[in-house]
């Protein structure tokens, strides 16, 4: 199983030093190649199982409830402005 | 080559927001102008351990678009998660519906020319919106509010049908018409509340390929759609005849320089990884929900606009003007069918009414002059108590002062209808104008008016005009006889 680990850690933002890079390849790979075993058996027309569990998804009413405050919401935030998240410029 | 060698295709994409008070997925607030990030609860923000919790009302609302546009509705959609990192985008994942959206097919009909088109859907699905960043130029940083992180969408994505941009426009406003039609959003343009993406290509005629597309992002007017997908259109027509080539990209329209620019390539690859998010189990609609949403479907604005035409006998433009909402179509059928003349409830309704709204900017929801009150204008104009013009003047006191139709007449006297007192006014008229009645027998019939006009006068406008009319004539004759 080979995998493009430059296009998975760019996906990811991620920037991988030649040691890493190395390393979390060949876990990764060994992770998929895990699972490409199933490709030994013929599963067309098999149904996927995309939730282990066979219930519909729970709805609730369209009621407003609780609300983080403002200063709760922005506490863990590296900066604020504004009543505002300050992140680096992205346009 | 001309532009006559040359096809545009064109799809859309359009979303909408949902008209709930709470967000698809968990209970803060869908509303909008709060303080930013005050709307936000943990489920919002993307905090660690928290589940999304499916809003009955967001299934509901696109089950009843779905329905309304001929869409097969899927009894058991799903979500996927697709994910991308921006700044707006808490969880680093939308949730969206990917493979097994809630409507698939369907189709928006719209009167392009006077001719109805309809133009093929592909799909209606359900997804969260994302945050908003405003983007601070001066301090070199962008600021990001989560009001908006969750608030429910239906994405409406139409097949490659459209071949203008006049189609484009009609599209458009007949998908805006019946969202709002519906109660499905309060379709608000200038709160993002109806955003729309164009997808353009052009073909030689008689191709079977497309070309390669463009996406114009956020043509969020009418005036924009129109204006952007023509440019869009002819700049590709003119890359391809120098000799270049339409590279697929994602573009944005300007509407000051009148131009689109290029936002990004997607030769940077947006590989969105779609799985079946697991935190959501199948949206399963049982068949007593689907019915009890498709009995309670109003009648779409262009069935309306058909009707009104086909059994009211009304104009296709007066017919248009009408159903431009929900609200005037209802305010006029009531008023038809309350004074029983249809044509003229249209004509008090995008005349008089309308006229007088639009000069004081006063919404129909708001008129001093409610459906009920003007039908009982009508009723005196269509029973003869009244004349037309008397109306108008009726009208103005309704409006301004408040007063009822019925207390109008009571005060000021109905219509003289009398023929006797008619005889009399007209007589006194005839002898007051010995000169005029000489020309008149003289040949100069024109004077007519003129003797019609001052018995009016005399009976300060309340005689009735057909009437006078009449007598006028026979007095006159009768004068020719004598003579």
């Amino acid at each position: 199983m080979r995998l493009d680990i430059d296009h998975i850690a760019r996906l990811a933002q991620l920037e991988l030093t030649p040691d890493e890079r190395e390393r979390f390849g060949s876990q990764l790979e060994a992770i998929v190649g895990y699972c490409a075993s199933l490709d030994a058996y013929a599963t067309d027309g098999v149904e996927p199982t995309l939730h282990p569990i066979p219930h519909a998804t729970p709805l609730r009413a369209d009621a407003v409830g609780a609300h983080l405050s403002h200063e709760a919401a922005t506490a863990n935030a590296p900066a604020t402005d504004e009543d505002a998240f300050v992140v680096p410029r992205v346009v | 080559m001309a532009h006559s060698d040359w096809e545009a295709v064109i799809g859309l994409e359009i979303h909408v927001q949902l008209a709930t008070s709470s967000k698809i997925f968990s209970a803060a607030s869908a509303g909008f102008g709060e303080r930013p990030n005050t709307s936000v609860d943990p489920v919002t923000l993307g905090m660690p351990g928290v589940l999304p919790v499916l809003n009955r009302e967001v299934v509901e609302l696109a089950m009843r678009l779905g329905l309304a546009l001929g869409c097969t509705i899927d009894q058991s959609s799903r979500f996927a998660r697709k994910h991308y990192f921006y700044p707006d985008l808490p969880k680093g994942y939308q949730i969206s519906q990917f493979a097994a959206p809630i409507c698939q097919g369907g189709e928006v009909r719209c009167v392009v020319d006077g001719e109805v088109l309809s133009f093929r859907l592909n799909r209606i699905h359900l997804e969260e919106d994302a945050g908003k960043n405003v983007h601070d130029q001066r301090n070199d940083r962008s600021l990001v509010d989560f009001n908006r992180a969750g608030v429910p969408l239906v994405e409406i994505v139409s097949e490659p049908d459209l071949r203008s941009a006049a189609h484009a426009v009609a599209y458009m406003k007949a998908v805006h018409q019946v969202v709002v039609a519906l109660g499905v959003s309060d379709g608000n343009m200038e709160r993002g509340n109806f955003r729309c993406d164009a997808n353009v290509s052009v073909r030689r005629r008689g191709a079977k390929a497309y070309g390669t597309r463009t996406e114009v992002k956020n043509v969020n007017s009418f005036r924009f759609i129109g204006r952007a997908v023509t440019y869009e259109i002819d700049r590709q027509i003119g890359l391809i005849e120098a000799g270049g080539e339409v590279t697929q990209e994602t573009r944005g329209w300007d509407d000051e320089a009148g131009i689109t620019r290029s936002q990004r390539s997607k030769e940077e690859a947006y590989d969105y990884r779609y799985f079946p998010d697991p935190d959501l189990l199948p949206v399963v609609i049982d068949d007593a929900w689907l019915a009890s949403v498709r009995a309670t479907l109003p009648e779409l604005p262009l069935d309306r606009w058909r009707r009104f035409q086909d059994e009211l006998g009304l104009s296709a433009y007066d017919a248009d003007v009408l159903t431009q909402s929900v609200e005037r179509a209802n305010y006029f059928e009531q008023v038809a069918k309350g004074a029983g003349d249809a044509k003229l409830a249209s004509n008090w309704v995008t005349g008089e009414l309308m006229a007088q709204l639009n000069r004081d900017g006063v919404a129909l929801g708001d008129s001093p002059v409610a459906a009920d009150a003007l039908t009982e204008l009508l009723g005196l104009v269509t029973a003869g108590t009244i004349s037309a013009k008397m109306a108008k003047t009726c009208f103005q006191a309704m409006y301004h002062k408040g007063v009822s139709a019925k207390d109008w007449v009571a005060a000021n006297g109905g219509q003289i209808t009398d023929p006797a007192v008619i005889a009399e006014h007209v007589d006194t008229v005839i002898a007051a104008n010995p000169g005029q009645v000489v020309q008149y027998l003289g040949g100069k019939e024109k004077l007519l008016g003129f003797f019609v006009g001052q018995v009016m006068k005399a009976t300060r406008g309340k005689a009735n005009p057909g009437q006078v009319n009449t007598v006028v004539r026979e007095r006159l004759a009768a004068q020719k006889g004598d003579s």
